[in-house]
């Protein structure tokens, strides 16, 4: 049987929209499978022309990165610096936003547009007056401080998107909550937050990994393994065994071990990130 | 009755903790602690230096010997807003020709001549002081002691050039016939990592160098070279135009996949070669000395060494650390520990006695090959110029005339 004219134009169309979305698919998933499969191949295969497509596989990259750098400490680091940060930025960026959303005070406005345009500043011309607060605080080379930098500069970010979300929780739910007794923590924590958490989990990913990936501060205030980061071990892995020899399957190891976590949050995270990105657009 | 039980318990606790500290206080007197940053290479034989030729026994002073980061970028930066800040994350630092003089044209180093005396000089050949004085002095003051010595090398294969029966050139007229004879399909004659960022001007200086003179001037010298390079890669065919986008390790790679018979190389080859014991064999990575161009068989030598910023917390300690690791009788265990530490010095060769990379740099010091790497104030910005000024004649953008007229334009620019 014939299909009618319409229909074979909507597959037509449907098959031109899934050749597309593949070839898509295919460009932006090619560079990941190619880290992936430099991580895995002999440090010899790595040149071969023409490419070896199918080398013979290997963990020795795994096992040399290891060697080369005190991985797991430098990935308990990074962890704890992008929880602590995560964690410091959206607890004060919410408070924030919330009284921001639902205090008029005068000059709020002004306060708002200041936050925001201190995200415009380059963050490297904030480092050596962040360098002498640190050193002040005796915070150099710590993991503390370091969360603090952070932290600290995830929070106008972080409140100008928020503020948009807690305008949108319907303030009779809070009144209503005030109204039975309950005290501000509580209507904070039992009718504001259970309403935002889509926006909440799309800024805690958003600024896991910001953190996460953020190389300039480990960088310039870390000296010590105690509070290196996996981001600065790339420029101590980058020319570990010669100044100019680059080990490229120490490197791709490297960057499979810190992308993949990253992978792991957003796919696991991803109901609640595209339900918190759409929310917005809706009337 | 339950406070006071908690109070004593409490109390308990405190003298504990207060006994342990001040036992462990006994035990051990605090030592002198310092921390030392070299490149992620050099981390090990560092270490290993210290504690075999027992520099804590000797001194009281504990090192901590750190990875500092490897590309210059990331490293000034973690610099620049330490020092700024008033202090740094290293004591002592190793650290290579560009950046050390960067950091002494801003006064960040210390002046290390007064712990080095005549005697100590003598140990060294002319032509490394001439490039200490060139690359680590500045104001009459030493703001860096190297302790390696890199040549370029002229790596071939003995074996390809035997099976056509050839030596290994001479000259650059020889390079060109030897190229011209071995080339054939995918193999070239000659290669070079020439990518743009560092590669490119190397190799330009290199070759500038044999045509007698100094790539910054973008003299009559420069375009000889330009153009020799030229023909190889356009009129002779024997160099790869492809070598124009690659690194070191590309252009090891080729060579050592049979697709290159001779290129310029640094130390580091001699590991690179020798760590795929499938392929490597001694006639496969030999070296001559590099064929002469108009001025004569010339390389030029980089360096790192040991520099203290002046922001370091503990710099007294940390100068007798570098004068620990420069003493004359400690050269030759520190070459045999690892060729990082290999430099022309006098007792550094004659300990090694010929072995492994030392009897390639014995025999480019006593050919007299080895001149000084070419200074400008301006440093990457030269650079930079020298590799676009290259590129462009190499790529058929400009011709000669032009691009190094434009070349010379903006060189003037930066000033001398």
């Amino acid at each position: 049987m014939e299909l009618p004219v319409w229909l074979k134009r909507k597959h037509s169309l449907q098959i031109l929209l899934y050749a597309g979305l593949l070839i898509f698919v295919f460009v932006a998933l090619l560079p990941f499978y190619w880290l992936f499969l430099a991580s895995l191949t002999p440090q010899h295969q790595l040149f071969s022309i023409p490419p070896n497509y199918f080398p013979d596989l290997t963990l020795a990259n795994f096992a040399a990165l290891t060697q080369q750098i005190p991985f797991s400490t430098y990935l308990m680091n990074s962890l704890l610096f992008s929880g602590g940060s995560v964690l410091l930025s959206v607890i004060l960026s919410f408070l924030a936003a919330y009284g921001f959303a639902r205090i008029n005070v005068p000059g709020s406005n002004a306060l708002m547009l200041i936050l925001v345009l201190s995200m415009a500043l380059p963050p490297i011309v904030t480092v050596v007056p962040l360098f002498e607060v640190l050193r002040s605080l005796r915070m150099i080379d710590s993991l503390t401080g370091l969360t603090l930098v952070m932290g600290s500069v995830l929070i106008p970010f972080s409140v100008w998107v928020l503020v948009s979300f807690v305008k949108r929780v319907p303030v009779e739910m809070e009144e209503a909550a005030f109204m039975d007794g309950a005290r501000l923590y509580q209507v904070l924590w039992y009718v504001v937050v259970p309403a935002m958490v889509p926006a909440l989990v799309t800024i805690i990913i958003i600024n896991f990994i910001n953190a996460w990936n953020n190389l300039l501060f480990p960088l310039v205030f870390s000296h010590s393994v105690s509070s290196k980061t996996l981001t600065v071990s790339i420029t101590e892995v980058f020319q570990a065994r010669t100044p100019f020899g680059r080990p490229w399957g120490i490197i791709s190891a490297l960057g499979v071990t810190m992308v993949m976590p990253m992978i792991v949050l957003v796919l696991t995270a991803q109901k609640w990130i595209v339900s918190g990105l759409t929310r917005g657009s809706i009337k | 009755m339950n406070m006071l039980r908690k109070g004593i318990l409490l109390l308990c606790i405190l003298l504990l903790a207060a006994g342990t500290v001040m036992a462990q206080g006994a035990r051990e007197p605090e030592r002198e602690k310092i921390v030392v940053g070299v490149g992620g290479w050099a981390v090990e034989p560092t270490q290993r230096a210290i504690e075999e030729l027992g520099f804590t026994e000797e001194t009281g002073i504990e090192v901590e010997v750190v990875t500092r980061p490897g590309a210059p970028p990331e490293f000034i930066s973690q610099m620049t807003s330490a020092i700024l800040g008033g202090t740094s994350p290293y004591d002592v630092i190793d650290m290579e020709d560009d950046v050390a003089v960067g950091f002494s044209r801003s006064g960040w180093l210390v002046d290390l001549d007064p712990l080095f005396d005549d005697e100590f000089w003598s140990d060294w050949p002319e032509a490394m002081i001439e490039m200490t004085d060139t690359w680590s002095r500045h104001q009459g003051e030493l703001f860096r002691i190297p302790h390696n010595y890199e040549a370029q090398y002229f790596w071939y294969r003995k074996d390809i050039l035997d099976q056509h029966g050839l030596q290994p050139p001479k000259t650059w007229d020889e390079m060109v016939e030897v190229a011209k004879a071995v080339t054939s399909g995918n193999r070239y004659g000659v290669s070079d990592g020439l990518g743009q960022g560092a590669y490119l001007g190397v190799y330009m200086t290199y070759l500038t160098q044999q045509a007698g003179g100094n790539v910054y001037d973008m003299g009559p010298e420069f375009e000889v070279a330009l153009q020799f390079l030229y023909d190889m890669i356009h009129k002779h065919k024997v160099f790869p135009i492809s070598a124009l986008d690659k690194d070191y390790d590309q252009v090891n790679n080729d060579y050592m996949q049979d697709r290159v018979v001779m290129m310029r190389q640094w130390p580091f080859f001699y590991g690179v070669a020798r760590s795929d014991e499938s392929w490597f064999e001694e006639d496969k990575a030999a070296v001559a000395l590099p064929p002469a161009g108009p001025a004569g068989p010339i390389a030029y030598a980089a360096s790192w060494g040991w520099s203290i910023p002046k922001t370091a917390g503990n710099v007294d300690a940390a100068k007798t650390f570098v004068e620990f690791m420069s003493r004359t009788e400690h050269q030759g265990y520190l070459a045999q520990l690892d060729t990082w530490f290999l430099s022309a010095r006098k007792s550094c060769l004659e300990a090694m006695d010929g072995a492994g990379m030392a009897k390639y740099l014995q025999m480019y010091s006593d050919a007299q090959a080895i001149g000084t790497r070419p200074f400008h104030p301006a440093g990457q910005e030269a650079h930079t110029v020298v590799e676009e000024t290259s590129a462009a004649f190499l790529t058929n953008q400009l011709s000669l005339e032009e691009a190094v007229r434009r070349g010379r334009e903006r060189m003037a620019g930066l000033g001398r």
